[in-house]
């Protein structure tokens, strides 16, 4: 043949590790953080494309600087990176891992900022869906969406007062009475509410889920 | 609240809004109720959910970037912490051998300084160790923190720390006046031991002292747990 012998095994090796990744993205999130585990960078890119605009979206959100959001994004990935040896599925799915982390970063880094870097407050998305960039199976692009959808519609079926208090314990992590200061609201209505909007979500979403 | 299982607090727990009181109470309960456990478990679900609403926006290729770039470059470790998960008894025994270096280099590199007669000032490189002690909770535990005195990062062992239940998890706290950042969360083997590569925007001399607490699975923004363990870092 014509070609030379390292063309041809730069073609073989490059169908091969197109293969083995496309063997990989099929792997759930547990198999990935199992093989992040083991060092394989590959796994953590495919959960990094899985998850970075949940993610991503989420921070910002909070944090409300695009620089900011990315930082803790990626500060994020490299702590699961780190910490997937010691991940055990038992005690919470990868997905609540991560939106943990990256939740607690944030309004880390919020707290020591005192507040967002615009002034505008965080909020839910409208009842709009947006065009997700597709980036699994058609069935698992039509599950996100079909569960950003779900959720919206849930939280924007919660009475206003409920939503408000949510807003602010869920894009703020104000506690209990701070919460109560802030709406000049007594803190037995303020528990109260808190109370209801988290246990009505749940029934939906187990109803929906 | 339901018997003494505190059922009315746990889906203010899952958000992370409880006053620092209440969420002490829960933590402890926590500790040795299984049922409560499960609950919380599905009320964190719920809270994961919530981040489904928000508008949706992709972050930058750079973010993937300097993700790989950074990974790729703490990789080099991966084999040392498989090492430390597989035997964790290894993990006293490497502390103490550490030791036992750093104060042979050191020894060494003073007596060589004394022999040659230099005209340049020269910094020996080492590594610098902080005890850290048990707290009231937990006395027995013991722990050190390995510091690079070059780069400025370090890893943290502990032995003797009690192992949680799996909703809770230890976080280490790094303190410069009283403002407390989060250096990581880890969990450890049954014989209460771990190894973790300490996360810290600053060199570790930066800081003052440094605490650990039992925290919810995944870590909080500020402790709200029983501190187990601490120590000052006077590097």
């Amino acid at each position: 043949m014509f070609f030379s012998r390292q063309f041809l095994i730069t073609v073989f090796l490059g169908t091969f590790d197109r293969g083995h990744k496309f063997a990989k993205k099929m792997l759930d999130d547990n198999g990935l953080v199992e093989q992040m585990a083991s060092g394989d960078e590959q796994a953590l890119e495919i959960l990094y494309e899985r998850y970075k605009g949940l993610i991503y979206s989420l921070m910002l959100q909070i944090l409300g600087d695009h620089g900011q959001a990315e930082e803790v994004t990626q500060d994020t990935f490299a702590r699961i990176w780190r910490q997937a040896s010691g991940y055990r599925t038992s005690r919470a799915t990868v997905k609540t891992w991560l939106v943990s982390i990256a939740r607690n970063r944030a309004i880390d880094v919020l707290r020591k900022r005192r507040s967002r870097v615009d002034e505008n407050s965080a909020m839910w998305a409208d009842g709009v869906l947006e065009t997700l960039p597709a980036k699994g199976t058609p069935e698992q692009n039509v599950e996100e969406s079909d569960m950003r959808r779900r959720v919206r519609t849930a939280i924007s079926q919660l009475p206003e007062e409920q939503r408000s208090v949510l807003t602010l314990a869920y894009f703020e992590g104000l506690s209990h009475s701070k919460i109560a200061e802030r709406l000049q609201q007594p803190l037995g209505t303020v528990k109260g509410r808190v109370r209801i909007a988290m246990r009505t979500l749940q029934g939906k979403f187990r109803e929906g889920f | 609240m339901k018997a003494n299982h505190p059922t009315d607090m746990l889906p203010a727990f899952a958000l992370g809004c409880l006053d620092p009181d209440e969420n002490s109470q829960v933590l402890e309960h926590l500790r040795y109720c299984a049922s409560c456990r499960a609950e919380l478990q599905a009320l964190e679900e719920v809270s994961v959910h919530l981040a489904y609403a928000v508008p949706f926006v992709e972050p930058s290729e750079t973010v993937k970037k300097n993700l790989l770039a950074t990974c790729s470059s703490q990789r080099s470790f991966a084999w040392v912490e498989k090492l430390f998960n597989r035997w964790p008894r290894l993990v006293p025994i490497t502390a103490i051998a550490s030791c036992v270096l750093a104060v042979v280099f050191a020894t060494s590199s003073l007596l060589l300084l004394k022999n040659v007669n230099l005209t340049q000032s020269v910094t020996v490189a080492d590594l610098q160790l902080v005890p850290l002690q048990g707290a009231e909770a937990m006395p027995q535990a013991i722990g050190q923190l390995v510091v690079d005195a070059a780069s400025g990062q370090g890893r943290l062992l502990v032995n003797a720390l009690q192992p949680l239940a799996e909703t809770l998890q230890y976080q280490l706290w790094l303190i410069r006046d009283g403002q407390r950042s989060s250096g990581g969360v880890f969990s450890v083997s049954q014989n209460g031991t771990a190894d973790v590569l300490i996360s810290s925007a600053w060199p570790l001399a930066h800081y003052d002292s440094v605490g650990i607490t039992i925290e919810p699975y995944g870590g909080s923004p500020s402790p709200t747990g029983q501190k187990v363990l601490g120590g000052k870092m006077l590097l």
